[in-house]
């Protein structure tokens, strides 16, 4: 059970001189499900050499207290569960979440299996019932919503899907809602309780035996498709290469980021670092637009997160079209025309 | 190959405590008779509708028919085939799942990988990753030791991606995620590439290692003629023989297994939900009126 | 739904895989047959020309337009019954329902009967049988993403042509609407051939005899329709007769490396070929390059291995059977084929069941990367077209058919990609013109293995069909009485000349 006064522990990434955009929602997440329960959020993060972000970093995010632990600048996989480790050790929280971004994935499980507890990976949804973190995630590809709870071993772990992740309200909603209408968290920082938590700095527990890296090269993602707020994303629809073309100048028309489909990306009319859905990136916009996509639930899985939803296809039984706010039943070529009489050729 | 010290990792290993197996006496006797690295590879069998049986137009998917080999698992296989290639490495696959589940190794058998094991037991039923992950461990444990162990980076059906590195944790094996490239093994350690979305990292790891294989990492060959045509065993390991030889170990093993052994719980399951909308049919211009505006709003 | 405007010059409804481009006045897309029939009378009342087009994946320029209206069949992709014939179940479909729809349907059984107008009861207990076996359809052609009408109109085959025919092999009825506006249910049998001809639902009669048209004594009126390019009506409606399939299904890729070995092997094979083989592919160098290439963009491709280092050619068959150990006996043989002949049998993939979709994406990657090559010469300036032939010679072994091309492109200086299917012994030879005189000798070198073909009494438009980019070699090699009579159903089928103007003759 989650006993009042328990905590909740969050993994928290530096960028730059800051929080990463990630753990700043993730913050806000716990500190949601934290008012379910009467729990106290804290945080845990690797501080590289030169000592943590400033205290001001963390405002604002509803945390009581922050573990920094001092360490090698750019630590392990390994030495990042370690450091959690040693956080969960000091604080024995009842609940402790990570973000489920591809070094989460890694490190939550190593954490989990230590301490012999169970962890729920890229849950869309959490929420407290009867005292318990229900955790709600897609399986079987996303064609099925489970809600799965671990009843006994403490820390109740989860990673979190941070991008399309729902706010759980704090007057403690019970009815699952339907993951893929993600409103994202429905916060900004600097809205929620502005104290500052204390911070505690502590030497990284060290790691033996770690691989070492012998180079390291930086790969710029082209896009932000994550960060922006108006994507495209491109699907069969579109016809081929020309439309896709189209459907590119209008996105740099529009100031919105482009992507794909899985089907769009397999037939090569787009780069595979473009697509959206399971298997690919998710994105939470303020606006999604889609053209000639059918929606499958794959790439809804990647998708929910936007806000609004303007979907375009011909096919009246497209199931994106029961999704989006707004669905256009129009064909493609019928709508270039109106598009360029507006913004100019595409 | 380093003879490690008992390595603090992440905090010393807490009870139970895995069944001691003679590794330490193999490796010497290996290491004086002419070494060939042992690698294993953890897969798993899926629904075929979750192992790629898909149409690269309308991406139908089958329900029915045999299961197949997670679609993550293939690239793994590859990997170590790879390393057997290149070093010699003797390689075996090791996939937990009911009985009928032996389809997948069966098949991956004809790639070329030395011995397959099958663990079944109704006992290890409902396992979860971290059950799933301690039985592996025991399997390896009864057929290694293993320089390096090899695992897809999650599977389609459950998707957690959280195997690979329990195991690691649990074996206190360095781990390397993501590996797209081997770039070689040699002296005790094995060199690897990762890719992480906003890194390409060269990584060295000691042996004994564990690493999560990249999905375009590697492409899967496909067996040969003649290799379809040989006799494929898959030899079978149940809860039993995982159970320690020690008698007083073996309830406090037996508890780890399956759905006793694994903390997380299914509350419900449900199919995702659509909502209701009303469809418009616009002429042009208003559909193209629609999209610009909610767009300006939008950045906003 | 039909847009009056022209369409602008680079919209993909104005071109097909053949790269030619066309002209259209408007698109439309009817959503269910009594708009196609309505759209279709409009436009026959007002004198419109139409072009009816299906999934655009014609190689010969069938569906591209020539002015007038485009009547897409895109949204027509439904399943409207299912029944049993006397040869077994048939499907009744639209003619936009796309192959990959039908094995998608037979894979899963579970069709979507949902437009259906048989009666709910009696429906799910066919239904219940239907689901009860393995069914496939056997012309199975490689393009999955073509519709079914189109499939019809080309009447097209796949590999496994000389086992199981050809798409008009297995229907056994056609829903048409004819130049009078009325839909017709046509069986099978229905209109025959008699002494004076070909009796036609319109009322009228079509004075021709079937040989000279190119079809058996016993051909009906759906034999001239299948094949007939859109030229003759609008195709809105098709039953698919389904064959049992038989329960095992593997695909063999071997990859010899030299050109001669292959065929050696391949003709190896001919001499005694097993009863369980139902296709035998030959793919040549510059076929395994033009995949490589395509590999680059198709992620679907790189799930695929590369072929191995030293693979000078690819000869791909599958073998089909109920009992799996005649598979495997053959596949032995086919083993000891390759060692009699310095093939090593280890240069291979061997697949089973659904995995043989690897070895057929594989070999489809020929065409599909031919195309993307084409794109890149028209990037760097010349408007080059699909330029291939597809001929078939019964009088000489594989071997000599081949080599006899292979001297004929040298003396010529002119390069190909050259693939073919061996059981029909069909090449078709690809070329890549950059620049018009390029284009023009490969025109000439193909109207000469036409020419040879013909007198060997081989079939020239093999596969693919005549379109519009074949007119030029059709008019030029086949025979007068056959364009003639052809030309009589068609002025017999469409007297004002408004159905698919421009394919076969003006």
């Amino acid at each position: 059970m989650t006993t009042p006064g328990g905590a909740i522990l969050v993994w928290l990434e530096t960028e730059g001189r800051g929080l990463g955009e990630a753990s700043k929602r993730l913050a806000l997440i716990a500190s949601d499900l934290a008012k379910q329960g009467q729990l106290t959020v804290h945080g845990a993060i690797m501080a590289g050499a030169y000592g943590p972000p400033p205290l001001g970093a963390f405002a604002g995010l509803g945390l009581t207290g922050v573990l920094a632990f001092k360490g090698r600048h750019r630590p392990t996989v390994g030495e990042r569960a370690a450091a959690l480790l040693q956080a969960a050790k000091l604080l024995s929280p009842d609940i402790l979440l990570v973000a489920s971004d591809e070094r989460g994935r890694e490190m939550a499980p190593m954490v989990a299996a230590r301490l012999e507890t169970g962890l729920t990976a890229d849950c869309v949804s959490l929420r407290l019932e009867n005292g318990l973190m229900v955790q709600t995630r897609p399986a079987f590809g996303g064609d099925l919503i489970a809600e799965i709870i671990t009843p006994i071993a403490r820390p109740q772990m989860a990673t979190v899907r941070v991008s399309g992740a729902q706010p759980v309200k704090a007057n403690g909603e019970r009815e699952p809602r339907p993951p893929w209408r993600g409103h994202g968290p429905g916060h900004e920082p600097g809205l929620a309780d502005p104290t500052l938590p204390t911070l505690e700095v502590l030497l990284a527990p060290p790691v033996m035996g770690e691989p070492t890296v012998l180079k390291r090269t930086p790969l710029s993602a082209d896009d932000d498709l994550e960060k922006a707020s108006v994507v495209i994303a491109c699907g069969l629809g579109l016809g081929g290469p020309e439309g896709v073309s189209k459907a590119k100048n209008l996105a740099d028309k529009l100031g919105a980021s482009l992507g794909a489909t899985r089907a769009a990306v397999d037939r090569g009319w787009l780069p595979g670092h473009r697509q959206i859905g399971l298997s690919g990136r998710a994105v939470s916009p303020n606006l999604l637009i889609t053209l000639g996509v059918s929606g499958s639930v794959q790439f809804m899985a990647g998708a929910g997160g936007a806000k609004d939803i303007i979907a375009v296809n011909a096919d009246p039984r497209a199931p994106i079209l029961a999704l989006a706010r707004v669905g256009l039943i129009i064909e493609m070529e019928n709508l270039w025309p109106e598009l360029e009489d507006r913004l100019g050729p595409l | 190959m380093t003879d490690a010290p008992e390595r603090t990792r992440l905090g010393p290993p807490t009870a139970p405590s895995f069944p001691n197996s003679a590794a330490d006496r193999e490796r010497d006797f290996r290491e004086a008779e002419g070494y060939r690295p042992r690698v294993a590879v953890a897969i798993k069998q899926v629904p075929p509708s979750l192992g790629g049986a898909t149409d690269p137009l309308k991406g139908f998917v089958l329900r029915t028919g045999p299961g197949r080999l997670n679609p993550h698992d293939g690239p793994a296989i590859e990997m170590a085939l790879r390393l057997k290639d290149r070093y010699g490495a003797l390689v075996d696959l090791f996939s937990m799942g009911p009985v009928q589940a032996e389809t997948a190794l069966k098949e991956a058998l004809s790639l070329g990988p030395d011995r397959a094991f099958h663990l079944t037991d109704p006992l290890l039923a409902g396992s979860d990753s971290l059950a799933t992950a301690r039985t592996l461990i025991w399997a390896m444990d009864l057929e290694g030791p293993y320089d390096i162990i090899v695992s897809g980076l999650m599977t389609s059906d459950g998707g957690t991606g959280q195997v690979g590195p329990a195991m690691a944790a649990l074996m206190d094996f360095p781990f390397a995620g993501r590996v797209s490239e081997i770039v070689s093994l040699e002296d005790g350690a094995l060199t690897v590439k990762q890719l992480y979305r906003d890194e390409l990292l060269e990584t060295r790891l000691n042996l004994p290692c564990l690493v999560t294989v990249h999905p375009d990492g590697f492409t899967p060959r496909l067996p040969t003629v003649r290799a379809r045509l040989r006799p494929r065993l898959v030899n079978r390991l149940t809860a039993s023989d995982l159970i320690a030889p020690n008698p007083d170990q073996a309830p406090a093993q037996a508890a780890l297994f399956g759905e006793r052994g694994s903390p997380t719980k299914i509350l419900r399951t449900h199919k995702p939900k659509a909502n209701d909308k009303v469809l418009a049919r616009p002429t042009p211009p208003v559909a193209a009126s629609v999209i610009i505006e909610a767009a300006l709003k939008a950045k906003s | 739904m039909t847009d009056k405007s022209p369409l602008p010059p680079d919209s993909p409804a104005l071109r097909d895989e053949s790269r030619l481009s066309g002209w259209a006045e408007g698109l439309g897309s009817p959503a269910d047959r009594r708009a196609a029939s309505e759209l279709i009378g409009q436009s026959l009342a007002k004198g419109i020309p139409m072009t009816f087009q299906g999934a655009r994946t014609g190689l010969r320029g069938a569906g591209v337009p020539n002015g007038g209206l485009i009547v897409g069949a895109a949204r027509l992709d439904r399943v409207e019954g299912l029944r049993r014939g006397q040869w077994g179940f048939e499907l009744l479909v639209q003619p936009g329902y796309r192959l990959a729809d039908l094995r998608r349907d037979l894979a899963t059984r579970r069709p979507n009967l949902a437009a259906s107008q048989a009666e709910p009861e009696a429906l799910k207990e066919l239904l219940a049988e239907f689901r009860a076996e393995e069914l496939f359809w056997p012309p199975d052609p490689s393009e999955t993403s073509a519709t079914m009408g189109g499939l019809a109109s080309t009447n097209a085959s796949g590999p496994n042509r000389s086992r199981f025919g050809r798409a008009a092999d297995h229907l056994s009825g056609l829903r048409v609407i004819l130049h009078d506006g009325q839909e017709y249910n046509l069986e099978r049998g229905a209109f025959k051939f008699g002494p004076q001809g070909l009796p036609l639902p319109t009322g009228r009669l079509l004075e021709a005899d079937p040989k000279a048209l190119g079809l058996p004594p016993e051909a009906d009126l759906l034999d001239l329709l299948a094949g007939g390019q859109g030229m003759y009506g609008f195709i809105s409606g098709l039953w698919l007769k389904l064959a049992k399939a038989p329960a095992h299904l593997w695909g063999l890729v071997f990859f010899p490396d030299s050109e001669e070995k292959a065929v050696s092997l391949i003709e190896a094979i001919l001499d005694d070929p097993p009863e369980a083989l139902i296709s035998l592919d030959f793919l040549d160098l510059p076929s395994l390059s033009v995949v490589s290439v395509l590999r680059q963009s198709a992620k679907k491709l790189r799930e695929i291995p590369e072929p191995p280092t030293g693979a000078a050619s690819a000869v791909s068959l599958e073998l089909m059977a109920d009992d799996e150990s005649l598979i495997e006996s053959a596949s032995e043989r086919i083993i000891q084929n390759c060692l009699d002949r310095g093939c090593d049998p280890d240069q291979s993939w061997a697949l089973v069941g659904t995995e043989v979709e690897k070895s057929r994406l594989f070999a489809h990657a020929v065409p599909e990367g031919l195309g993307s090559l084409l794109d890149s010469v028209r990037a760097g300036g010349y408007p080059a077209v699909m330029t291939a032939t597809d001929f078939t010679r019964p009088d000489l072994r594989f071997g000599q058919n081949l080599g006899e091309c292979r001297r004929d492109l040298r003396e010529m200086g002119l390069t190909a990609v050259t693939f073919g299917h061996a059981l029909d012994n069909h090449l078709s030879v690809n070329f890549l013109p950059k620049n018009a005189e390029e284009a023009k000798r490969a025109t000439e070198l193909m109207g000469h293995w036409l020419e040879r073909a013909k007198n060997a009494g081989g079939e020239l438009f093999f596969g693919q069909g005549v379109g519009k980019l074949k007119k030029e070699l059709f008019l030029a090699h086949e025979s007068p009485e056959r364009i003639a009579s052809l030309r009589a159903a068609k002025k017999a089928l469409d007297p004002n000349g408004l159905f698919n103007p421009g394919n076969l003759f003006d």
